[in-house]
């Protein structure tokens, strides 16, 4: 079999803003080959356990600086154990304010697995190679079933964990039949490269087998006939068009609305994969503020997964389209932002129920705008997001020859309560009532 | 906001300094009437006798005699206490002089831990014995953050690295004994700031004391937290407009206090270098200037309202960086807005020595370091200094070691005859002309970088000023690790040391902690609840409508609680977005 994809969620503790260190950390891991979530600053127990079970990663990584780690370190590993966990592996940092005694204690007491301290960036991504390389998925899927139509958010993610081995291996196995080697993931990986690949091999067979039971799992989670479910919205675009404020902003405003009644919502965020080390940095997660925090949205009701595009192109991963249909089956609204990186992300299109396409007003002239293939669809919906800049005026003159006046929105996410963006959610859940 | 007409002021300024050597080395009248000047000034010194026998000087005043020399040196420095005040704001030393107090000295130990109660008894310890009582507050980081310590999530943060403050009776006990007209009381809080000053004046008053007489400043620079920090409530441009709100009614109702401290602080401790530190907070203190003017405040009512907060490092920077930041801003608020008090024009500046410059390993080595980056600052005379506890890389400071931290500063005063005897004896020392200049230089290159972007609001919209302080910050780790910045005990003589184990750590219990919550829970019991639904109301309508916030703040804060009052502003405004 092709080695394992490690990934791994990463934060600072609640009331500590220092996110210096775990901003490098998370690049020497992307650089490492793993695939990374940041979780960003100040988060409760609760936001990280939710956060490491909704995205069924092989560990956890805790960075604390302002003190008060101990209970912390504590309270995570307790509340993971609580929910039955699979992977409970926690490591950590943040520099001198743990001290050696405490680190101590929290390795061999505590069941923390390793306290990184100031200096030893360059162990991290060894470590977790060497630790953390198994499987992520932990049993058989077909136990999984009821939980995820259930709605449990454990079965939902170890679910979800299936579809994205499912691509990954199928991905291999387009690579061995095209008499390629399958991808050095990890050190299992190095190892089956020392075995001779054949397009019909014992290797080959192993993981057509695998590839058969995860489709067969997955294939009972299809939608039966004729019933059109939850809806997908598609937030496509460039790279700091403001996609991932746009989607914090309609999902804070999906819970004011009475209209949606007890429904669920989740966001699929999809970020790039490096090329170079096959890790990835998964960032939107830090930019959903309304929609992680219980102070603002039902958070027991919200679900959040980052993706890797794992070499995919056109702004999604290959897994995307059965990770929806996971999400489907568990009751979800679903939200899927692509990650944008300026060709056209066009690949949402034929998956999402309602595309909407994020512009901004530096988006360039006449030429540029008939170049966005998503701007051509026939019903494609655009928000100019902030609109507040100069040239706004310009560039939605342009664009309104080419989007329907309804289905253009002026947007300004990161301002509170913006008008456009209520237009903008009301355009979009009309259908709500 | 662009700072164009900054860095023209301050490029004119440079050209009539030229102008005047020029004209000295060539226009005999010219000539004598600097001559007849310097000899005026240099005469009107007076001296002092030391325990040494010797007679000093009490201004120091270089050993020039030509006439472009002098033009040179009050231009480029000024005098003590003159334009453009690169010396100093002030003519004579800190401290007593000639048996007369001129100043306070500036000592200002920072503290905070635990309950209200805890903290107090912390201030009055402080101040035992302290000619002037100057305290200043850390809040733990749910007051910070605007959250209650009744918060059930934030529960293990409750007390730690700072005092707890959730309701208007806790301000009443941290202070209490401090409601006196010649206390000085400085808070470091941003995001709950309205809050925290308005529960702090409400007390004031409920204990006799009268508006127009309290001391004291509040941190309260949201700028900064974009670059550095990260402690917002709301968005940036919502909390420019209520730090304005709470710095236009101050001037009016609270004359003597300064609501908001421009701090490069946080800057240079996220990573900045010393350039980029002045540099930025410089810009982040014209965006308040121009707010003011803005809301029609007068150009001399807001100049000498906007005190600053630098670090004092290591790095040679140091020596000089709050002269020639005092220098860019007393041209800017001269000569490109007008202010022609020289209250205005003057700098004030608090000054902390560097806790990133601290290590763990061989911990009482930090002593030394704090000692000479005082040195550092001194020489800058600044207005207030706040020393760093050797422990701090591990702790919150144990009272012990604050007790060193403030000793070293009276050692400087009190032992050494330079800062309580003289006014700037090292002054315009050629090291510190060099490194003058060239920050001087540097500011104003930093300024027409952040024009090109769009100006200071779209430079920090677009990340710039995080982005360079990132950069620093790498740079600076891996000159550590290269060794081509030098750490003793760390990269320098490092072998054979010993880890530190034995440092006492403070730490707040749980049943510290449990009190802390129970008292909130009782406070937010014991209210009539038509009052607190009243006050939240109020806030509400003052931020949807567009009046001012912290005349609401003052009215309801007796009865809405810190976490009320966070979350009635964020219904209206909004959180902060962060950014990675």
């Amino acid at each position: 079999m092709p080695g394992n994809k490690i990934r791994g969620f990463i934060g600072v503790k609640s009331n500590d803003g220092h996110d210096a260190a775990i901003l490098v950390v998370a690049d020497i891991m992307k650089k490492g080959g793993i695939e990374v979530i940041l979780g960003g600053y100040d988060l409760t127990v609760d936001k990280f356990v939710r956060a490491v079970v909704q995205e069924g990663v092989h560990f956890a990584g805790i960075s604390s600086y302002n003190g008060g780690h101990m209970p912390f370190f504590r309270a995570v590993r307790d509340e993971l154990r609580r929910r039955d966990y699979p992977f409970l592996h926690i490591v950590g940092g943040g520099g001198a304010t743990i001290t050696p005694p405490e680190i101590e204690a929290l390795e061999r007491e505590e069941g923390i697995d390793k306290i990184f301290r100031s200096g030893e960036g360059h162990l991290v991504a060894p470590f977790i190679r060497e630790h953390y390389d198994f499987p992520a998925v932990n049993g058989h899927p077909e136990d999984l079933l009821e939980g995820v139509l259930d709605g449990n958010e454990l079965a939902i993610s170890q679910a979800l964990n299936v579809a994205e081995e499912k691509a990954r291996l199928e991905s291999a196995l387009e690579k061995i039949k095209a008499g390629l080697d399958w991808p050095e993931d990890s050190r299992a990986a190095r190892e089956a490269l020392d075995r001779p690949l054949e397009k019909d091999g014992p290797a080959a067979k192993e993981v057509l087998a695998q590839v058969r039971r995860y489709s067969d799992f997955l294939s009972k989670l299809d939608a039966p006939a004729g019933e059109s479910g939850t809806t997908v919205y598609g937030i496509a675009g460039r790279g700091g068009a403001g996609k991932s404020a746009l989607i914090d902003e309609l999902v804070l405003r999906f819970f004011k609305d009475a209209r949606a009644g007890r429904k669920k919502c989740a966001i699929l965020a999809v970020d790039p994969s490096s090329h170079s080390s096959g890790g990835a940095l998964l960032a939107d997660r830090i930019a959903y503020m309304y929609a992680t925090d219980k102070n603002w949205v039902d958070v027991g009701r919200t679900y959040v997964r980052s993706v890797a595009s794992r070499g995919h192109g056109q702004g999604i991963a290959r897994a995307l389209p059965d990770m929806v249909k996971i999400l489907k089956a568990a009751g979800y609204e679903i939200f899927v932002e692509t990650y944008g990186t300026g060709q056209p992300d066009s690949g949402i299109v034929g998956l999402v129920d309602k595309p909407v396409f994020v512009a901004t007003p530096d988006i360039g002239g006449a030429a540029q705008i008939a170049k966005e293939e998503m701007l051509n669809l026939p019903g494609a919906t655009v928000a100019l997001n902030k609109s507040e800049l100069p040239g706004a005026r310009h560039v939605s003159s342009l664009l309104r020859g080419r989007v329907a006046e309804e289905r253009l929105f002026l947007t300004t996410a990161i301002e509170h309560d913006n008008a456009g963006v209520n237009r903008l959610y009301r355009f979009l859940t009309e259908h709500y009532s | 906001m662009t700072l164009s007409k900054i860095v023209k002021a301050n490029e004119d300024y440079d050209r009539q300094v030229e102008a005047s050597v020029e004209r000295a080395l060539r226009d005999e009248a010219y000539r004598q009437e600097l001559q007849k000047a310097w000899r005026e000034k240099t005469g009107a010194i007076g001296s002092r006798p030391l325990p040494t026998g010797i007679e000093l000087p009490l201004v120091a005043v270089p050993h020039i005699d030509h006439p472009a020399q002098v033009a040179r040196y009050l231009g480029e420095w000024g005098f003590p206490g003159e334009f453009p005040y690169g010396l100093s704001i002030y003519p004579r030393a800190f401290l007593i002089v000639d048996g007369k107090r001129e100043h306070e000295e500036p000592t200002r130990i920072f503290a905070g831990l635990g309950t209200p109660e805890m903290t107090n008894r912390r201030f009055r310890y402080i101040v035992q014995g302290q000619r002037s009582k100057r305290l200043s507050t850390a809040f733990d980081t749910n007051t910070l953050l605007g959250r209650g310590a009744d918060d059930p999530d934030y529960f293990c943060d409750v007390g730690e690295g700072g005092v707890s403050v959730s309701t208007y009776r806790d301000a009443l006990d941290l202070y209490d004994g401090f409601f006196q007209d010649d206390v000085s009381v400085s808070m470091t809080i941003n995001g709950p700031s309205l809050w925290m000053t308005a529960a702090r004046l409400q007390a004031a008053r409920e204990r006799g004391q009268d508006w127009r007489k309290i001391r004291g400043t509040s941190q309260t620079d949201p700028c900064k937290e974009d670059d550095a920090q990260n402690e917002l409530l709301f968005p940036l441009d919502k909390s420019i407009k209520l730090a304005m709100d709470m710095f236009e009614w101050c001037a009016r109702e609270a004359p003597l206090y300064y609501p908001i401290n421009v701090s490069g602080y946080h800057i240079e401790q996220k990573g900045a270098t010393p350039m980029q530190q002045a540099a930025f907070t410089l810009a982040n203190g014209f965006v308040y200037v121009e707010e003011a003017l803005a809301r029609g405040m007068n150009v001399n009512d807001v100049g000498r309202r906007l005190p600053f907060f630098f670090t004092s490092g290591m790095d040679i920077e140091y020596v000089a960086l709050l002269s020639a930041v005092r220098r860019v801003w007393a041209v800017a608020l001269r000569d490109a807005y007008g202010a022609d008090d020289p209250a205005a024009q003057k700098l004030k500046a608090h000054v902390q020595t560097s806790g990133r410059s601290l290590y763990e390993r061989e911990i009482l080595d930090n002593i030394s370091r704090t000692a000479l980056e005082l040195f550092y600052a001194l020489l800058n005379y600044p207005q207030a200094l706040h020393s760093n506890s050797y422990d701090e890389p591990i702790t919150t400071p144990t009272e012990g070691a604050v007790r060193i931290a403030s000793d070293a500063q009276s050692i400087l005063f009190e032992e050494m005859g330079g800062f309580k005897d003289m006014m700037g004896y090292l002054g315009d020392a050629s090291g510190r002309t060099r490194i003058y200049r060239g920050l001087i230089d540097g500011i104003l290159d930093y300024f027409r970088q952040i024009d090109e972007i769009g100006g200071v609001r779209q430079a920090k919209a677009e990340g710039f000023f995080r982005d360079e302080i990132a950069r620093s910050s790498a740079l600076y780790g891996e000159q550590v690790h290269d060794g081509t910045r030098a750490i003793v005990a760390v990269n320098r003589y490092a072998e054979g040391r010993q880890e530190n184990k034995a440092v006492p750590r403070v730490e707040i219990p749980d049943d510290v902690k449990r009190k802390r919550r129970d008292d909130v829970l009782r406070f937010k019991a014991r209210r009539d609840p038509g009052k607190v639904r009243d006050g939240v109301r109020r806030l509400r309508s003052a931020a949807e409508k567009g009046e001012n916030v912290f005349e609401a703040t003052l009215a309801v804060v007796k009865d809405v609680t810190i976490d009320e009052w966070t979350r009635a502003l964020q219904e209206v405004y909004g959180v902060y977005r962060r950014r990675i």
